[in-house]
């Protein structure tokens, strides 16, 4: 690392108080929120702990929460790779355009997300009295949950496998299928094991997202105890009922998930960092001309 | 003149499968759902919606979303700059581990953020504790609200910036200290510049991302009507009194609002790109 | 298996990469397609292997044998195709990168297990990697990946073999050897072969016949001797190695450069018509004193004796930088200092005016 050795000649005075003010910073903003959620939440010991979290409404809503993230990650899963596919490994017009609609829901704000849905899905929306007719809910219901849960985490899958397809290029394809291999065949065998840690990766954000999502999901469940409710908004309602330690504890499952994931995430990179290098440097090593 | 084409030859299959599922799948996930709020604005009573989006508490929901994000943008753009200087250029203890903390805000739910935070800096929380001695209320003020979104903005910045510092030539810097300049002369003429169109794309980030924050902010925030409700919470709001109306026309005046300020921020660092190019 | 390729124009936007290009290739021969970067080979390659198809409504056809393939898929033209940066498969071993084209057959006409390894073992021998079988790409160097490439597209025993720069990523050493290699292999397997370089030195070493492309048509199809000492046109003069070149015009069925004059008889070159010549640099003389030849006088600017030969940077009189390129033995003999002014004369040389050459 070449800036490592320009740091060193800074003077000793100016990188330790440089280093000490930015640790600072990130003890007050980012660690101290995290030591908080677990000192609040084994606060009353770990009997209360244990009953808040096995609580018959805060399992309801763990699965609610499971089942969405789910569904969300998996469609999700299967629209990244066909876009990925068709954005990284062909030239078409308007492709800058379908990227950039990809990433529209990270520019919406998570309330307007949730809105959307409500006035196309909701009882004065478009289809709002079709679905009455039919004695189908969306809003304030299961699959209201679901399809905010899908629109925010929407791009996060396509997003990580788009640039991982475009770098590996089509050689390796064309090689297969020169081989007489079909188009399943060369997809499953040659394309997915060059993509699966950077899939992974994708999997991993999306489905943390997917359960800690809170503002969409807060416009469309209506907050039912015991039928809509998701994790965050549990936590939420524990919370605004002055019920500190339980609304802790379940929050403390979340940031367990996110330290989890902080994880999966440090070593996800890592592994996709060293699948582009190996790919660049087998190029490099077949020369400038790559 | 050729034919019009739409996709060049290849030889790989499935383009056309997999092209019409996702954008099948991306205009009914997204394109059709947000288009609802356009065609709902299109339609709507114009008078009314002036006349909610004007309203005084409307306005200074605005106001506090607009100046909370943008003060949090910029103490992230600094201290962003900062924390990736350091972690860029610096060794120390425990280095691996500050790093991927500071992915945190993106994995940890809002919710729970919103929560800890709220905790934390309440007149008798650890740290509010201290600075209510000073006089300095956090939580329940606009001063919590930016405390929130600089939470939620800390790792735009710093992921932007961190790559463009780790690249950036030593020798640049050893032909500037050669030629005379002094350090702080080199960091302001030679090393921030290179870096500048980084910070100013997580400030845009940060910015954008604290526009439409919600999970974290409401529980600080207090939600006092004129002092700390922020626009997405007059959404919900008026939701919940199933004022669609009221709710679009907010959410329309949102959007409109944080796409120009991303058009306007790219403009200028793009601007900034070019300068460099120069 | 013959190879032909009729009329086959390509365009990419607004960029012509083929324009109306023909092209024969008979059974068991191998044939270099030559030409700088851009001038179309690769694309003709990959038509011809299915890789890419020629533009449509144009009528260009492909044909194997005489059957006309072009609506046939890659898979099912059983080409042999050796990528430029190898594309081996970086999941599988060498072992299953070479078993893949077998593996990968419908079930009805799979090899058993055993005879598909004994076919790879057979093709690891031919290689000389046997020891590397279970090795992954990443591990191997670039001449081993390249060999791992070939024996991957021999095993499905392909009717045609087509190689895209098949060396152009090795170091010169390596590739001098493979290139001694793939024409020992294909005296010995015979199998029609099509090589795309831009290397004029491997086309002549390795080929049957040279085919020399330039900005998307074909300048010149011939032998390696053919090509080398009876080019075409300007280009393949320039292309096939480097030149000297002169400016003058046609007077009276003789062609004029300033004090040298030539014999231009039998063409169809008109008087006072420019013409152009080119000369290689061991195709000129240098002498102290004008000799019964007519020679162009030069200053010495340069001399560099290191080398299997000496070159003599010379400026004539009118300009022009010359080059010269002699044995040791008679530069020695010659006795050429840097500063010298002397006369140089042509033993050699093409003359090409605007349209005809001879």
């Amino acid at each position: 690392m070449t800036a490592l050795g320009a740091g060193r000649r800074d003077p000793a005075i100016v990188r330790w108080g440089l280093t000490l003010i930015a640790l600072a910073f990130l003890a007050l903003f980012v660690a101290l929120p995290l030591a908080a959620v677990f000192a609040q939440a084994f606060d009353k010991g770990w009997s209360v702990y244990l009953a808040a979290i096995t609580d018959p409404e805060a399992l309801q809503a763990i699965r609610l929460t499971l089942m969405a993230s789910a569904i969300a990650v998996i469609s999700n899963l299967l629209f990244g790779i066909a876009a990925a596919w068709c954005i990284g490994k062909f030239q078409f017009r308007g492709k800058s355009l379908l990227v950039t609609l990809i990433d529209l829901p990270f520019a919406i704000s998570p309330v307007i997300a949730g809105l959307i849905f409500v006035l196309v899905f909701g009882s004065h929306g478009w289809f709002g009295s079709w679905l009455t007719d039919h004695n189908m809910q969306v809003i304030f219901a299961t699959p209201g949950i679901i399809l905010a849960t899908v629109f925010v985490t929407f791009p996060f899958v396509a997003r990580q496998l788009i640039p991982l397809i475009e770098s590996q290029g089509s050689e390796e394809e064309e090689a297969g299928l020169a081989l007489g291999a079909g188009g399943w065949q060369t997809f499953l065998r040659i394309t997915l094991p060059n993509i699966k840690w950077g899939l992974l990766y994708g999997v991993i954000l999306c489905s943390a997202r997917a359960m800690g999502e809170f503002g969409a999901v807060s416009v469309v469940s209506g907050h039912i105890r015991g039928e809509t409710n998701t994790m965050p908004l549990h936590v939420e309602i524990l919370y605004n009922e002055y019920n500190f330690a339980a609304a802790f504890s379940v929050a403390s499952l979340l940031a367990i998930l996110a330290l989890v994931t902080l994880a999966a995430k440090s070593f996800l990179e890592w592994k996709v960092k060293t699948e582009i290098t190996a790919h660049a440097r087998e190029a490099a090593a077949a020369g400038g001309k790559g | 003149m050729r034919a019009y084409r739409f996709k060049q030859f290849s030889v790989l299959p499935g383009f056309w499968p997999a092209f019409s599922a996702s954008t099948l799948y991306l205009t009914l996930i997204v394109l059709v759902p947000l288009s609802a709020i356009f065609l709902r604005t299109a339609t709507a009573d114009w008078a009314h919606l002036w006349k909610v989006v004007s309203s005084p508490q409307v306005v200074a929901s605005y106001k506090l979303s607009f100046g909370a994000s943008l003060v949090a943008a910029v103490v992230n753009a600094v201290f962003g700059f900062l924390v990736a200087w350091v972690l860029v250029r610096y060794s120390f203890p425990g280095k691996r581990l500050v790093d991927s903390i500071i992915d945190l805000p993106f994995a940890l739910p809002t919710a729970v953020a919103g929560i800890a935070l709220t905790t934390i800096y309440v007149d008798g929380g650890w740290v509010g504790r201290v600075l209510s001695r000073w006089g300095i209320h956090v939580a329940f003020t606009p001063i919590g609200v930016t405390v929130a979104l600089i939470f939620v903005g800390l790792p735009f910045v710093v992921r932007a910036v961190q790559p463009v510092l780790a690249e950036t030539d030593r020798d640049i810097e050893e032909a500037a200290h050669s030629l005379g300049a002094t350090r702080w002369h080199t960091f302001r003429r030679v090393v921030f510049p290179l870096a500048r169109p980084a910070v100013l794309a997580g400030f845009a980030m940060a910015f954008a991302r604290g526009l439409g924050e919600y999970g974290s902010v409401v529980f600080i925030s207090g939600n006092m009507p004129m002092k700390t409700q922020i626009a997405p919470l007059l959404i919900v709001t008026r939701l919940e009194q199933y004022d669609y109306a009221g709710a679009t026309a907010i959410a329309v005046v949102m959007l409109l609002a944080s796409f120009l300020m991303l058009l306007v921020i790219n403009a200028l660092s793009s601007a900034d790109r070019g300068k460099g190019a120069r | 298996m013959s190879i032909e390729a009729r009329n086959i124009t390509k365009t990419f936007g607004r960029y012509a990469a083929l324009r109306d290009v023909s092209l024969t290739v008979n059974e068991g021969e191998l044939v270099a397609l030559l030409g700088p970067s851009g001038s179309g080979k690769t694309t003709l390659l990959r038509i011809i292997a299915g890789l890419e198809t020629p533009d449509a409504g144009t009528g260009g056809a492909v044909l194997f044998d005489g059957r006309n393939v072009i609506d046939d898929r890659v898979g099912e033209r059983r080409v042999g195709f050796v990528f430029q940066h190898y594309a081996l498969f970086r999941n599988m071993t060498v072992f299953e990168n070479i078993a893949f084209g077998l593996r990968v057959r419908p079930r009805k006409e799979r090899l058993p297990e055993e005879k598909i390894r004994e076919r790879v073992r057979e093709l690891l021998e031919l290689i000389q990697l046997e020891s590397l079988a279970a090795r992954f790409p990443s591990q191997l160097s670039g001449g081993q990946r390249q060999r791992v490439a070939l024996a991957r597209a021999l095993a499905i025993e392909p009717k045609v073999l087509l190689l895209d720069e098949p060396f152009g990523a090795l170091d010169a050493k390596v590739r001098q050897g493979l290139r001694t290699w793939l024409r020992k292999l294909h005296d010995t397997v015979h199998m029609t072969s099509l090589l795309v370089t831009h290397d004029q030195d491997e086309a002549l070493e390795v080929a049957d016949r040279v085919v020399v492309m330039n900005q998307a048509h074909i300048e010149q199809v011939g032998t390696p001797e053919e090509v080398f000492h009876h080019p075409a046109s300007e280009f393949v003069m320039d292309f096939m190695g480097a030149v000297n070149l002169f400016h003058g015009r046609i007077e009276s069925g003789k062609a004029v450069f300033g004090p040298l004059v030539l014999d231009h008889a039998g063409s169809a070159a008109s008087d006072g018509q420019a013409a152009r010549l080119f000369v290689r640099p061991y195709d000129l003389d240098i002498t102290h004193r004008p000799g019964g030849e007519p020679g162009i006088c030069a200053r010495v600017t340069r001399v560099q004796a290191a080398g299997p030969h000496v070159r003599v940077e010379l400026r004539a009189e009118s300009g022009e930088a010359v080059v010269v390129e002699m044995p040791h033995a008679q530069f020695r003999a010659a006795r050429v200092h840097a500063g010298d002014d002397v006369y140089v004369s042509v033993r050699d040389a093409r003359i090409f005016t605007e349209d005809y050459s001879i």
